[in-house]
């Protein structure tokens, strides 16, 4: 599991040998962790992912991470580790679906490592994360009941117009009036667009061109 | 905001559900870049629209972690068995005169504190039960329910009859049904159940829930809005997740029952889950009759009366208060 690469040098190899024991016996802890929840994570991803395939490929890059992460950094709670990388990468796979509904060949390559390790915001910031998520939550919570049903469907579960009118009897054309109310009410609500800085999006695909 | 401005932010929010509809062509997205390439205006508004998707994909990953963690929570957790007491009533079901009452008991269990309540409703009433935590439970006719709460957990046993839940969210206490031997637990969202001695039936209106048998191992399944699963208790294991018409589940709350041709068999054994004297049919021949119609179960005679109207049906009374169906 220890991976030791292109290391060179007397202090790096002093520096490994200090280091060494302390990772060895986090690998063991991270081992017995992915052990122990294995079962359970995959069942959770099976259930909201709809298919085992997408499901083992988000638990292998959720593992990966894991141990990517480990390497440099000291892991007090492999269980919550695991937990928050699966749940990012479950949400990572439901808006690559959306893009791909939506054609739009996007920022690609967007996870990397910066996904795990943005895993640990400090207490203040995690204080006002918490805080947006309430208030979105709370701003979807109060929709309209068939546009809010829409718009979960949608965007929680993923599920295309046509199984959306399937599941609320209405026409297809309804369902997207659902989620145009949807967006607007939550943006509105949520004043979004209304400070000064918003990138300009034709200038920023030009440069990312 | 100007007109123009405002003409943007319409045509944005078209733009975007058309967008995520699942129909979406190559052809529509050129057309999208050509809107977004014509003015400044609509650049910002579409880019508003982008900073709302981060803003709740944010919400979405902690509902999919809050998610995780009771779903784990369920998992990994031996079900906490309320402590079975025998019904206030039990045995003594006729002198039942109230819609529904309710008995508290207090029973320390280690440090924390459960608190149990048993709640029933006689045949042919509904009743509805706000639980401490918010949630609701309304009770179909003829059923019984046990409720334990505990600082950890949320924990329902539906006795017998048919119970139509709206869990209150909250991620640090999993509410569990027990309907026999089917376990569902599920986190915030609004199901039905109704068990019976064979099996239970899960249909879930909103949110996702998750059905298991303890007794067969890997008998479990997640059910999504608008699905719903009978699990087999005889045979230990789960049919398949089909999906239904939320109204015809939900119906008995308005005291209507719905069928669209229905084999008579089930209309009638529907209607008798809100008659203690029961409706038999004279042969079995009727069983196969079709019926399609709405019926009021809180006048179980005018839906014979209804029934004797539309099929070649006679009824007959019986001695002890129920009602026969013949051939005509």
């Amino acid at each position: 599991m220890f991976r030791i690469n292109g290391v060179t040098g007397a202090a790096e190899a002093q520096r490994l040998e200090a280091w060494v024991p302390r990772s060895d016996d986090q690998n063991r802890m991270i081992e017995r962790a992915v052990r122990a929840h294995h079962d359970v994570v995959r069942k959770w991803l099976i259930g909201r992912l709809g298919n085992c395939a997408d499901a083992d490929d988000v638990l292998q890059s959720v593992y990966l991470r894991i141990w990517r992460y480990a390497e440099d950094h000291i892991i007090e709670n492999p269980r919550a580790l695991m937990f928050t990388t699966a749940a990012r990468l479950a949400t990572n796979e439901l808006v690559r679906r959306r893009r791909q509904l939506s054609r739009d060949g996007g920022d690609g390559e967007q996870d990397g490592t910066a996904a795990v390790e943005a895993d640990a915001p400090d207490p203040e910031q995690q204080r006002v994360l918490r805080e947006d998520v309430e208030r979105t939550l709370a701003a979807i919570g109060d929709l309209p009941a068939k546009p809010r049903r829409a718009f979960e469907l949608s965007r929680f579960e993923g599920r295309t117009y046509a199984e959306i009118a399937g599941l609320l009897e209405v026409s297809e054309s309804s369902v997207e009036k659902y989620m145009i109310t949807a967006l607007k009410t939550l943006r509105t609500r949520l004043r979004i667009g209304e400070s000064a800085t918003i990138v300009d999006f034709e200038a920023a695909r030009k440069r990312s061109g | 905001m100007t007109d123009a401005r405002e003409t943007a932010d319409e045509a944005a929010a078209r733009w975007k559900a058309r967008a995520e509809s699942g129909t979406f062509s190559d052809a529509d997205r050129a057309a999208l870049d050509v809107w977004l390439a014509a003015s400044a205006d609509n650049r910002a508004a579409w880019n508003s629209y982008a900073a709302l998707d981060e803003q709740l994909d944010a919400a979405l990953e902690a509902e999919l972690l809050a998610d995780l963690e009771t779903f784990a929570a369920a998992e990994e957790a031996p079900p906490e068995r309320p402590v079975k007491r025998p019904f206030l009533w039990a045995g003594g079901g006729a002198a039942v005169a109230a819609s529904i009452a309710a008995a508290f008991a207090l029973l320390p269990v280690g440090t924390a504190s459960v608190v149990t309540a048993s709640y029933e409703t006689p045949i042919g009433a509904r009743d509805s039960i706000a639980l401490s935590d918010g949630s609701r439970i309304t009770l179909n006719s003829g059923t019984a329910i046990e409720v334990a709460m505990s600082d950890a957990r949320r924990r329902v046993t539906l006795v017998r009859g048919e119970a139509l839940f709206d869990v209150a969210r909250n991620r640090d206490r999993p509410f569990m049904v027990e309907a026999g031997e089917t376990d569902i637990s599920v986190l915030g969202t609004q199901f039905d159940v109704a068990v019976a001695d064979t099996g239970a039936q899960v249909a879930v209106l909103s949110g996702v829930v998750r059905v298991s048998l303890p007794a067969a191992l890997g008998a479990e399944a997640v059910l999504l809005a608008g699905e719903r699963i009978v699990s087999d208790h005889d045979r230990d294991r789960l049919g398949p997740k089909t999906r239904f018409d939320p109204a015809e589940v939900t119906d008995w709350q308005t005291g209507t029952a719905r069928f669209v041709e229905a084999p008579l068999s089930a209309v009638i054994a529907e209607l008798n889950t809100y008659r203690e004297q029961h409706i038999r049919l004279g042969s079995d021949d009727l069983a196969a009759l079709q019926v399609t119609g709405t019926f009021d179960l809180d006048r179980p005679g005018a839906a014979v009366a209804a029934l004797e109207a539309a099929l070649p049906l006679r009824a007959e009374a019986e001695p002890d208060g129920g009602i026969l169906l013949l051939a005509q």
